[in-house]
């Protein structure tokens, strides 16, 4: 699937806003990135037994969850994306325009949805407790939360939500703005409001611990020793308009154009294979009409997960060429953590910055580069000020699915 | 190019249907009917379900067999039932389409294959292997795998009107060009733990909207099903000569918070997405589907709704045939007016049901006339959607 601002009306990005555990807004995130600080809690304690460190998990009592007077009586989720989606439609100036009943689209990725909790469910079946009473009092409540956050957002933004919530492992967010584009593109739409979310959470922690997708510690991508990734919660949305609508409505701000997207499914065993990420930063570069040279940032998947990382090198060097040397190639991994589809949000959140001030935000692995990359461009330890027209942002699955997409400034004159 | 999207091909899979048995015609012919649509009161039904549930493993009207019939046709990562039967779904619609046998003008390479999952997977029973549950999520990895298909896979979650929102936000992606080809599908699995939760909850919410002394009834004839349709633009089904394709004639989706004890509300909310929808539709509405809700407290709601809008236009609802099918009701609806709509014969409108609701025979009505038919869902968490399908030769 293949997307371009060439031949149809071109999209811009006028509203942003993400949350993750020790930063709850893009100002605050992107502060603590060029300090070099992490956003992550550095002690979280343990989990089923095992002693965790580096893990991201939002305090559920922060105070940026007290809305209007509300704190406490919602879930973590629901608190979280009613924050991200306040402030990306807040961003964007749309609460002053728009009646109640206008229709819009809420587009929302997750990486499995909301999870019920099998261990608990197990343990009580083992153990011969009473699964019902656990099913109605816990269970439910989990299985709920998800569409209990809609009625939540529906009140708080006065809309009426065309929402779906869209799961396609890590590839999610990606999809719901692949599906935002062609709700605008065709016409259907003035706006979309896409987002994604996920909590880091038991569940996922076994998945990863017995899948050795986890490094307890600060996970290391492109480095040497990367064994895993460090996992976090997470949350983010962006309002995408067409240009023609946001000029004629006075938007203020203008993040950046999405100028080409590629999603594509190209399996293999474990993740995605080198031919298939090739394959989709090509189509994406095509569907945006400019070359690999004129991009000048790369915002990596980077997970720190062994297999994927070297996968992901391998393939922008067959792209890329040489100047995988020069492109500063970027993950922000051990500073955010990894929130599954949310984390789309944060790299493009970063990725904004980068473009408004002509800078790359340094990152902090890999301090001993793999040995067959070492000469790429990793971009590590210093703030690099250098024009930042062009980013393409990379993300992938591990059930093979692939997503490239370029941002241009809206000012580049590339189209 | 004219840019409009026809449905080229569909599959069934259902517990009631043998391999090899065409899927709709069982509809209208009868053969579907599970003849053992139940209705209980609340107080009944705790005693009921127990008692059905440890009969017949979870499953409390059929029992659907969907192994594997031969090693040949699971000759890939199945990780169960939700995929293998997503699996013959999605291959029986390809068939139709025309694509296995010609795949000329059909490009696989950019075909999303998209599913539509009513809440969480949850699998058959307690003692599963850990993370079983997310194979309902991974069917569209699995399928675009062993079919070939390299556009973006990924599901939808919106209750029971999941299917029907699947439609309406993922066709768009054919208009725009993104893709050439879009497989909607879904698989329903009535199970142990979801009819224990369903159930009870769904009997709460009942009891406070029904105070007033009314006594509600609760259809339990879940069933297992899975469907599969093809779609994509119709100047591309041109060019393989598939047989009069359904077209689809636009739709609306959204989410709107269910409010129990205002039925007003959700009076409002029917009426306002019919709307608009059937404003961008130049053609007479014929025939509205509904869902095949077990939910009996929103289907009235839908009708009423319904009928103060379009007070002369049949209302049809196949679930007493089908069984509650979730969230693949929906495209089972889709499917039953497509069929219709091509050949002229819909089921029997549910405005002749008896007052006990079931030991109605399927008949079959016509009415070669219309041209257009709605099909309405309302998931009881809130999501609403229309589909509009067009005669395909006009």
């Amino acid at each position: 699937m293949t997307l371009s601002s060439q031949t149809k009306p071109e999209i811009v990005i006028t509203g942003v806003s993400t949350a993750t555990p020790l930063a709850l807004d893009q100002q605050t995130l992107v502060t603590r990135l060029l300090a070099g600080e992490t956003c992550i809690v550095p002690e979280f304690g343990e989990i089923d037994g095992d002693s965790v460190r580096n893990v991201g998990i939002i305090p559920d009592n922060h105070e940026a969850f007290t809305i209007d007077g509300e704190s406490g009586q919602y879930s973590i989720l629901s608190r979280i994306l009613r924050l991200v989606i306040r402030n990306a439609v807040n961003d964007a100036g749309l609460f002053d325009i728009y009646g109640s009943r206008h229709e819009v689209p809420v587009l929302l990725g997750s990486c499995y949805g909301s999870k019920p909790d099998y261990y608990r469910l197990l343990a009580a079946q083992n153990t011969g407790q009473n699964i019902d009473r656990i099913i109605k009092e816990e269970f439910y409540n989990l299985k709920f939360r998800e569409d209990a956050v809609t009625c939540e957002v529906e009140k708080l933004v006065g809309f009426q939500l065309a929402k779906s919530t869209i799961i396609s492992q890590c590839l999610s967010g990606f999809i719901a703005i692949a599906l935002g584009i062609s709700m605008i593109q065709t016409g259907q739409r003035d706006f979309a409001i896409v987002g994604a979310f996920d909590l880091f959470d038991r569940i996922i922690y076994r998945v990863a611990l017995e899948n050795g997708l986890l490094d307890k510690g600060f996970c290391k991508p492109f480095d040497q020793d990367h064994c895993g990734t460090n996992f976090s919660d997470g949350a983010g949305a962006i309002v995408i308009e067409s240009q023609s609508h946001a000029e004629s409505r006075g938007a203020s701000n203008y993040y950046a154009k999405i100028n080409g997207l590629h999603i594509g499914n190209y399996p293999d065993v474990g993740g995605p294979m080198v031919s298939g990420i090739c394959k989709a930063m090509t189509q994406a570069l095509q569907s945006a009409g400019i070359s690999a040279n004129q991009i000048d940032m790369i915002s990596s998947h980077g997970t720190g997960i062994p297999k994927i990382d070297q996968q992901e090198c391998i393939a922008l060097k067959k792209v890329f060429k040489d100047q995988v040397c020069d492109i500063p190639i970027t993950s922000y991994v051990p500073n955010v953590g990894y929130s599954f589809a949310a984390s789309t949000f944060t790299d493009l959140a970063i990725a904004f910055d980068c473009m408004e001030n002509n800078r790359v935000i340094g990152v902090l692995s890999p301090q001993t580069p793999l040995e067959a990359f070492k000469n790429y461009n990793f971009g590590v330890g210093t703030n690099q000020e250098r024009p930042v027209n062009n980013v393409m942002k990379l993300k992938l699955s591990l059930n093979g699915g692939v997503g490239a997409m370029i941002l241009s400034d809206v000012n580049s004159g590339v189209s | 190019m004219s840019g409009a999207i026809v449905i080229s091909g569909i599959g069934i899979s259902h517990a009631s249907i043998q391999e090899g048995e065409p899927g709709w015609e069982q509809i209208l012919a009868g053969k579907l009917d599970l003849d053992t649509s139940l209705l209980a009161h609340p107080s009944e039904l705790t005693e009921k379900l127990e008692r059905e549930i440890s009969q017949q493993n979870g499953t409390n009207v059929t029992v659907a067999e969907f192994s594997p019939r031969s090693k040949k046709d699971s000759g890939f990562r199945i990780s169960g039932e939700s995929s293998y039967n997503v699996y013959v779904a999605v291959k029986k619609a390809l068939e139709q389409a025309s694509v296995t046998r010609s795949r000329k003008g059909f490009d696989h390479k950019n075909t999303a294959v998209v599913n539509c999952i009513l809440y969480q997977g949850l699998e058959r029973e307690m003692g599963i292997k850990p993370f079983k549950f997310q194979t309902e999520h991974q069917s569209p990895a699995f399928i675009g795998d062993i079919f070939g298909l390299h556009g973006p896979h990924f599901s939808f979650k919106e209750g029971e009107s999941a299917g029907l929102n699947a439609l309406t936000t993922t066709l768009p992606l054919l208009t725009s060009g993104a893709c050439s080809s879009v497989i909607i599908s879904g698989v329903a699995q009535p199970n142990v733990l979801f009819t224990r939760i369903e159930c009870l909850d769904e009997i709460n919410k009942l009891q406070c909207v029904c105070a007033n002394g009314e006594e509600p009834l609760i259809n339990t004839s879940f069933s297992e099903s899975a469907v599969a349709m093809v779609c994509e633009l119709e100047d591309q089904a041109a060019v393989r000569d598939v047989e009069k394709p359904v077209k689809y004639l636009g739709g609306n989706s959204y989410h709107r918070s269910i409010d129990y004890s205002n039925p007003g509300q959700i009076r409002n909310e029917v009426r306002h997405i019919l709307k608009s929808v059937v404003k961008h539709i130049d053609r007479q509405i014929g025939v509205i589907y509904i869902d095949n809700s077990w939910n009996r407290f929103i289907r009235d709601l839908q009708i009423e709704a319904t009928r103060e809008l379009f007070p002369d236009i049949q209302i049809i609802s196949i679930g007493e045939k089908t069984g509650n099918c979730f969230q693949v009701g929906g495209l089972l609806n889709v499917i039953s007016a497509g069929y219709g709509l091509q050949t002229g014969y819909f089921p029997i409108s549910i405005s002749t049901l008896t007052e006990s609701g079931n030991s109605i025979l399927p008949r079959q009505v016509h009415h070669p006339e219309i041209e257009c038919a709605l099909v309405l869902s309302v998931s009881r968490l809130g999501g609403y959607s229309v589909v509009a399908l067009g005669k395909p030769e006009i």
